[in-house]
This record gives structure tokens, C-alpha cells and sequence, in this order.
């Protein structure tokens, strides 16, 4: 077969071709190099901010100055109005923060963090104030052998995967010794620890803790309760004794805790699981289940171990099923984070049964419509003890870290360099979905520099009059600060 | 002739230059990439990381980065210390498979994170290091390119096109390797609907932990492109990585040592 002669006309056609194909060849190559123009000199000739030598540590230390005001706007005559001494108009935080973590053998290690506080308000001494240390944390921790701990001290020992509430976070109660925000995150780092012993054995495939925590009381020492400025306040973390057993592990990608707690030899059952499901979300639930008290009935007894309040003069005013039962704490929640946006959302729901009811909160009101019927002098000082012990279960919630509802919605939303790189944003709603009252808080963090950090919060209490939240005294609050670290 | 041709390969191949050594097809030639990126046994690195816009620093942060590969599923898991800025200082990401945890020395706490949520920060851009491309991609060789390294030097290259296998980060990548010696130069990451999300040089090569490493990588943002990072990689180190740091319980203990 003799090959078929190609014409000069076809010759040069393909001539052309393997020129243009051989030209778009080399315009993708040099497609690729035109990627380096966008490197600017000054990059390329950078060299390393971080010097190498500060590869973690034997010690650390971490430090910060902050100063946050805070000025509230008060609700012209709420239906059970706060006691004189409580929420001022406005007031003053200085705070200096240290934390150190020390290495005095190669096993043994000393943690020791604490918040100096200087307090003021216009209702009291304002400026002068007062000073509040928080010994937050104070522990020795001995890395036996391998990857098994003994730890001593004041440590604090959290637990649970939810934001808005930890059902398994069985030693939060009362341990938020300066309410520096609404935000539970931000509260987590203002917490003091309790008293006990731990011992932690982290294993390839789980790991197991164990913690004891003696009783320490001496109401009247100085040192040991919240009465003077220096105090280690253990009437507050170490009033009980209790005991903790974990157990953490995770299976295909389900992480979980398991956990018994017994306080005052009440065992209480719990635990948590966490899950990612594809690239944006991440789903959890946390689940309590012990004998307690109704939550007013706890916050009365509370009163009455502290303050020597004597409520039952005014129990016919107050909510509550004061029975001891099993009751259950749950929340069910997810994350999502949005791939066009440094933003991230939280929503959760909370049960908690021994929260108040419906019909609990109409007993809470049911006070204030008494005082407007009733508006006697003479009855005066015994509504304003009722209204004291009232908000005393509120304020108890508030220290037990747990909702005050038997439900609430809480949603988290947390915008990283909002609108400019050097702007963080954190939101959150706190909702009853049966009076429909919400609580917003909304906080931005303007970082200045490496060092300086503005920040600015607002906080919005709205709903009915007779609602959980439209009866907070406030309306709104507004929080100006600013952090130097160092 | 075919059989001295073949002598000389085999005479060459059998030379003990890694990249000789190296099987020329598509997998073969990622997985060599990644010999060089990340060393066989655990290592940790220190990882500073500066963010530009229009070649003016705005950000710099700092991690001590504790890599160990997963001898079943082939993925690094990394424990990340931050070192820098104050404000993250003692801060801690764990990343074990599709497990990720972000532990704040502070509040004291671990939160479970998505991988999208990982992906916000910085550090993220440590994905393009310890990224284990071989394990995570289909590989195809798309040809041969003569590009520019980060040093403007014209490097004969392999290009390849890689395709996710399901759980990495990025659906596509177009991966440009040194033919001479297999070294990583430049990869450009798509996100699955074909955006462009990142473009890296890896540049910097110098002998770490016993052979030529990438000691810096360029990141420009695929959807702004006047955001450049630069990150430095330092202080290479051999490590005893226990299997138990890979534990969420173990990140309150990890101090980066």
C-alpha cells in the first residue's frame, strides 16, 4: 500500500496547528509561572517572625492586664423587683490574670493560676472598690510512668462536649467566683477549682480518671471561705465530699464519656458523644441522671447553709416540688460552620428537670402580683425578703451553671475576622421556648495588635413582663474593655 | 539495543538516589513526594506562619506541630501546639482521622470541631504539609512541565492530576513534582465545585532529619489573591509520639517537649 500523498495546503495547515498547539503548551506553562507574580518581593524575601527557639516548653507563662466597665439600664418597676444590693448601675473590673506551669522535675509539674481583682461600682465605694484574689488553680501533677497521672491540688476538672450547658460538668457548681460575661465559655475560664486528688491513666485506645474531693468547711475561717479578699473560698468548691470515675474512648469517629459522681453518696450517671458528620457539622448530646431537689428547692437550702436565710416564712411565695428523686439533665445539640465565612454556629437544647416549670414560674410571679394588690407599708419589709428569696433561685441557676427553665434553646454563633482581619465577633441568644423571653448577648473583639485587644459587649434582655427573661431588672448592659497581654 | 537499554535503567535505577529509585507512574511519583514532605518516622516541627495583603504583614503565629503517621489508614495524625500570638498561646488542635479537637488552656476545655472549622485558621494551612496526597488522591500523570519553583528557577516537573478519594480536604489538586529528584514544587487545591482555594510553592529544600526537606512553603488565597502566607518550618526533630497523645484527654498534658 503506497502512503497517500499530503498535499502542501494539509502540510501547512498542520504546520499551523502544531505551532498553535505547541504556543498553548507553552502559555499554559507559562500560565503557571504568572502564579508567582502574585507572591509580593516583600514576602518572598521575608524571613521567619518566630524564632526557632521557642519550640514549647519546660515552662510557661502566660499573662494579662484587663479592664472592662460595665453600665446597665434598669427596668422601671419589674414585677418582683431585685434587692437594693444586688446588680449596681455601674461598675469596674481590673483583673490581672497569671498563669504558670512550672517543670521542677522532668515528672513533676506545677500549675498555678490566678485572678487578682480589683472591684468597683457607683453604689458602693466607687473607685476605692475592693480587691478579690481567685486562686483558680494551684496542683502538682506526677507523671508516674508512661502515660498515667497523679495530680494534687486545686485543679479544675471539667467534663462534657455541649457549650450552653454541661449536664456531666460535675464540678461546676458554684465555682464561678466573678460573673465576667453571659457567654459559658467565657465563664469556663473564670472558675475556681476544687480540692481533691486525680489520677489519670490516658491509654492507646481510651483513658480512665479517677478524682476524690475531700470536704473542707470551716465557715467562719477567713481563709478558707469567700470572706476576705485572699481568701481560697473552699466553702464554695469543697463544701461536700465527692467522687468522680471517666471513662473516654472514641469508636469510628463517635467519641464518648462515661461518668459516675456521687456527692454526699448520691450517685449521679452520665454521658456524652460527639460526632462529625462531613466536612461543616458536628452533632452531640449529654445526658445526667440522679437524685436531686427541684432547683428552688436547692437554692433555698443553699441559702439557708450559707446565709442562715430562713425561708420558710416565705415558702407560700416560692416555686417548687422539694421532693429528692431521680431527675435528668440532657442537651442535644449541633455545630455548623459555614465554608464561605469564619463563622460557626451552635445550637443546642436543654432539659433540665429540675429546672422550674411553667407553673413554678407562674408561682414566681404570683409575689408580685400580691405586692401590687397588696401594697401596704407595713408588708413592705416581708415582700422584700420574699423578693430576695425569689431571686435567690435565679441567682442559684446563675452559680450552678445550669438553666433556671426546665428548657431552653441556646444558639452560639462565633464570626472569625468579621468585615476586617483584625475583628471577632461571638453572639448568642439564650431562649424559653414557653414564654418566648430570650436573653442576646453580643461581643466583639478588636484586636489592636499581637498584645491589645478592645473589646465591647451588649447585652438584651426582652419578653412579657410575667416572661424568665423580660423580668430581669435590666434591659440592656453594655461592656467596654480592653486586654493587654504580655 | 533494547537490552542495553535496559542495563543502563537498571543500572541507574539501581543507584542509591532516592530519585532513581522512584517507580514512574502517577502513584508512585506522589508517594515519593510525599517521602519528601514528611519524614517516615514521627517528627515534629516548629511552623511559623505569616499572613500578607498586598505584601503587608497583618498576622504571624507560631506552632509546634507533632506529626505521626497512622500505619493503618496511611493519614498523619498531628497534635499542634500554638505558640504565638499571646492571645493562643498554650491553645491545642488534635487531629486524629475525622476526630478533631480544639483544647483552650483558659477556659480548660476541648471542643469537637469540623473539618471546615479547622480549616479557618491558619494553622490549617499546615494541611498542605502534612497532607499524606498519595493516601488521600487518585493520581494521573498529565504530563511533563518545565515551571518555575518559588526561587524563579525553571525546574523540569511532573504534573499530576489528583482527585480525592472521599475524605481530604480538597476535591482536586494539580501537583507539580521535580522529575530530577521528586520534590514537591507547587500545588494548586480546588474545592469541589472547582474553585480555586490555595495555591503553594514549596520551596526552601535543605537536609533535615537525612534528606532534602521543603523548609518553607508561599500559600496564596485561590479567592483573594492578595492574601499571600508564608510559612517557615524549623527545628525538624525526630520523636517518640505515643499512640496515647492522640487521645482528646491527653491535650490538657501535651506541653510541646
Amino acid at each position: 500500500m503506497v502512503p497517500k500523498r499530503i498535499s502542501p495546503a494539509v502540510q501547512r495547515g498542520l504546520t499551523l496547528g502544531a505551532v498553535v498547539l505547541s504556543l498553548a503548551w507553552q502559555n499554559a506553562a507559562a500560565g503557571q509561572d504568572d502564579d508567582l507574580d502574585l507572591i509580593p518581593e516583600s514576602v518572598s524575601a521575608a524571613q521567619p517572625a518566630v524564632s526557632t527557639g521557642t519550640a514549647g516548653g519546660r515552662n510557661s507563662y502566660r499573662f494579662f492586664l484587663e479592664d472592662e466597665m460595665q453600665v446597665n439600664s434598669s427596668r422601671h418597676s419589674p414585677l418582683i423587683p431585685l434587692p437594693r444590693n444586688y446588680a449596681p448601675g455601674c461598675s469596674n473590673r481590673f483583673t490581672f490574670y497569671g498563669k504558670a506551669d512550672i517543670r521542677i522535675l522532668p515528672s513533676l509539674n506545677f500549675t498555678l493560676v490566678d485572678r487578682l481583682n480589683h472591684l468597683s461600682s457607683n453604689r458602693t465605694d466607687f473607685p476605692s472598690g475592693r480587691v478579690q484574689n481567685d486562686l483558680n488553680e494551684a496542683f502538682l501533677s506526677w507523671n508516674a510512668f508512661g502515660e498515667n497521672y497523679l495530680d494534687a491540688g486545686r485543679i479544675n476538672l471539667k467534663s462534657g462536649v455541649a457549650i450552653g450547658f454541661n449536664p456531666v460538668d460535675f464540678f461546676r457548681k458554684d465555682a464561678v467566683s466573678l460573673r465576667t460575661s453571659e457567654d459559658p465559655l467565657v465563664l469556663r475560664e473564670n472558675r475556681l477549682g476544687t480540692v481533691m486528688a486525680r489520677a489519670q491513666s490516658i491509654l492507646p485506645f481510651g483513658s480512665l480518671t479517677l478524682a476524690a474531693a475531700p470536704r473542707i468547711s470551716d465557715r467562719t475561717g477567713l481563709v478558707i471561705t469567700d470572706k476576705s479578699s485572699f481568701a481560697f473560698s473552699l466553702n464554695r468548691t469543697n463544701a461536700r465530699p465527692r467522687y468522680l470515675a471517666k471513662f473516654s474512648s472514641s469508636y469510628k469517629g463517635l467519641s464518648y464519656d462515661l461518668l459516675y459522681y456521687s456527692e454526699t453518696a448520691k450517685p449521679i450517671f452520665g454521658a456524652d458523644l460527639s460526632r462529625g458528620i462531613g466536612e461543616k457539622l458536628v452533632v452531640y448530646a449529654e445526658w445526667s441522671r440522679g437524685k436531686r431537689r427541684s432547683l428552688s428547692a436547692e437554692a433555698l437550702l443553699y441559702d439557708a447553709r450559707s446565709f442562715g436565710v430562713d425561708a420558710k416564712p416565705y415558702a407560700g411565695y416560692l416555686p417548687g416540688d422539694s421532693s429528692m428523686r431521680a431527675r435528668n439533665e440532657a442537651v442535644a445539640g449541633f455545630s455548623f460552620t459555614e465554608s464561605g465565612h469564619k463563622r460557626s454556629t451552635f445550637v443546642e437544647y436543654h432539659y433540665n428537670e429540675a429546672g422550674m416549670t411553667p407553673s413554678d414560674w407562674h408561682n414566681w410571679f404570683a409575689s408580685g402580683y400580691l405586692q401590687r394588690i397588696y401594697n401596704y407599708p407595713e408588708l413592705a419589709p416581708l415582700f422584700d425578703k420574699a423578693n430576695a428569696a425569689l431571686w435567690s433561685i435565679r441567682d442559684y441557676a446563675q452559680r450552678s451553671m445550669e438553666p433556671a427553665s426546665s428548657q431552653q434553646l441556646f444558639i452560639r454563633n462565633q464570626w472569625q475576622e468579621a468585615f476586617t482581619k483584625k475583628l471577632d465577633l461571638t453572639n448568642l441568644v439564650q431562649i424559653n421556648p414557653v414564654d418566648r423571653s430570650f436573653f442576646a448577648q453580643s461581643a466583639a473583639k478588636y484586636n489592636l495588635s499581637d498584645n491589645f485587644i478592645l473589646s465591647l459587649a451588649l447585652y438584651f434582655y426582652a419578653g412579657g413582663e410575667h416572661s424568665e427573661y423580660g423580668s430581669v431588672n435590666k434591659w440592656n448592659v453594655i461592656k467596654p474593655g480592653i486586654t493587654w497581654l504580655f | 539495543m533494547r537490552t542495553m537499554i535496559s542495563a543502563v535503567v537498571l543500572t541507574f535505577f539501581a543507584l542509591p538516589s532516592y530519585a532513581v529509585q522512584t517507580p514512574k507512574t502517577a502513584d508512585g511519583i506522589v508517594a515519593q513526594a510525599d517521602a519528601v514532605r514528611n519524614p517516615d518516622n514521627p517528627f515534629s516541627i516548629v511552623v511559623s506562619l505569616t499572613e500578607y495583603r498586598a505584601g503587608k504583614q497583618e498576622n504571624s503565629m507560631a506552632l509546634n506541630v507533632y506529626s505521626k503517621e497512622n500505619t493503618a489508614t496511611g493519614q498523619y495524625r498531628t497534635l499542634a501546639l500554638f505558640l504565638k500570638p499571646p492571645k493562643d498561646q498554650g491553645k491545642v488542635m488534635l487531629k486524629n482521622g475525622t476526630e478533631l479537637w480544639f483544647y483552650d488552656p483558659t477556659s480548660k476545655s476541648s471542643v469537637r470541631i469540623s473539618p471546615q472549622q479547622r480549616l479557618m485558621g491558619q494553622a490549617s494551612n499546615g494541611d498542605v504539609m502534612t497532607a499524606n496526597m498519595h493516601k488521600d488522591y487518585k493520581a494521573e500523570l498529565a504530563g511533563e512541565e518545565t515551571i518555575m519553583d518559588s526561587a524563579k528557577a525553571k525546574v523540569p516537573c511532573y504534573k499530576l492530576n489528583l482527585t480525592s478519594r472521599g475524605d481530604s480536604n480538597y476535591y482536586r489538586v494539580e501537583y507539580w513534582v521535580d522529575k530530577a529528584d521528586s520534590r514537591p514544587l507547587k500545588g494548586k487545591f480546588y474545592s469541589d465545585s472547582g474553585r480555586l482555594l490555595k495555591i503553594v510553592y514549596y520551596g526552601g529544600y535543605r537536609t533535615e532529619l537525612g534528606r532534602e526537606r521543603p523548609t518553607e512553603a508561599i500559600i496564596i488565597d485561590g479567592v483573594d489573591p492578595k492574601l499571600v502566607t508564608k510559612m517557615i518550618f524549623d527545628s525538624y526533630n525526630n520523636r517518640k509520639i505515643p499512640e496515647e497523645w492522640f487521645q482528646k484527654e491527653y491535650l490538657p498534658r501535651f506541653k510541646g517537649d
